[in-house]
């Protein structure tokens, strides 16, 4: 078996699951609408709340970015195309 | 969380005030600092349970994802789970700056409230905004009414003062919040000489930079709610 295939496809699977799911928890955990009626008595605080809020949900929404399983068009990978119909030994 | 961790914002009380005069809602604020405060743990439990999942995945035990692929996304989700970890860390922070602008501010309303109780109780008008009303001209007509004027000037420099704090106190709290929005900003909205341009909030900078600026830090590091 070649490097990097060493995996049980169905565990890649339901972590690629559990990820989803989590990432889908995580973006949900700040609601988009912000602190947009709390006034802080202030255009300049009020501005920087609205800045840290917006930039935070932002952050919440794009997390994990680097973690190829959370990609929504991820898949495992499938065996290779042309493996021959009839097996080759009996 | 250890020991070390501050305290919620609904454990911090605010002093009692009855009116609005320098400004702000401060109960407001205090409830946006204890909502922020209630998505760190949401946060790390998140960050937590998919680590433990990584863990599981890539483990070296037989079945485990090895390879370099495996190796590739180990590397990948253990920069995601200290971002992870430092974006919970980020919010904490706005929680705490957030509160204490709400104690600060509910402090200067009550020393306020409380002199102009006092500079009202000695004939001084106190207008709906907390001002002193207008003052009579020339000199004082007998000691009751010089008296009076006196309070009025103490209690307008009261009143200026206690302006001045809320507008610095919020003036601070605004540069604090600056300061946390510089380290998570995209890269072309940072200002210029802050920290390297990255499309990612990445571990070294917030874990290294993410509290500068930030005073009263008492909290975990993200690498200690991470459990790493």
């Amino acid at each position: 078996m070649s490097d990097g295939f060493q995996v049980i496809m169905t565990d890649l699977q339901q972590a690629a699951g559990v990820f989803r799911t989590e990432a889908g928890t995580f973006a949900a955990i700040m609601p988009a609408t912000g602190p947009v009626s709390v006034d802080g008595g202030g255009a300049e605080i009020n501005d920087a709340l609205s800045w840290c809020w917006r930039r935070s949900v932002a952050c919440t929404r794009s997390w994990p970015r680097s973690s190829v399983a959370t990609r929504t068009n991820w898949r495992p990978p499938t065996a290779p195309t042309g493996t021959p119909k009839t097996p080759l030994l009996r | 969380m250890g020991s070390t961790a501050n305290p919620p914002p609904a454990s911090v009380s605010l002093a009692p005030f009855a009116f609005d005069w320098v400004g702000g809602d401060i109960h407001g604020l205090q409830m946006l600092a204890i909502q922020l405060h209630g998505y760190v743990p949401a946060t790390t439990d998140v960050t937590t349970a998919l680590d433990r999942r990584a863990g599981q995945l890539t483990s070296d035990d037989p079945g485990g994802w090895q390879g370099s692929a495996a190796s590739a996304f180990a590397a990948s989700w253990s920069r995601d789970a200290l971002a992870g970890g430092a974006l919970a860390a980020v919010i904490g922070q706005v929680s705490e700056i957030t509160g204490g602008l709400a104690v600060a501010l509910s402090e200067i309303e009550n020393a306020l409230e409380t002199q102009a109780d006092t500079a009202a109780r000695h004939g001084v008008q106190i207008m709906p905004d907390g001002q002193p009303g207008p003052q009579p001209e020339g000199p004082p007509a007998s000691t009751a009414e010089a008296a009076q004027q006196q309070w009025a000037a103490s209690y307008q420099q009261v009143w200026q003062r206690a302006r001045a704090e809320a507008g610095q106190v919020r003036q601070q709290a605004a540069a604090q919040l600056a300061g946390i929005y510089q380290q998570i900003a995209p890269p072309h909205k940072r200002s210029p000489g802050g920290i390297s341009a990255s499309e990612d909030i990445t571990v070294s900078e917030l874990l290294t930079q993410g509290r500068r600026g930030v005073h009263q830090q008492q909290g975990g590091l993200p690498r200690q709610m991470l459990g790493l």
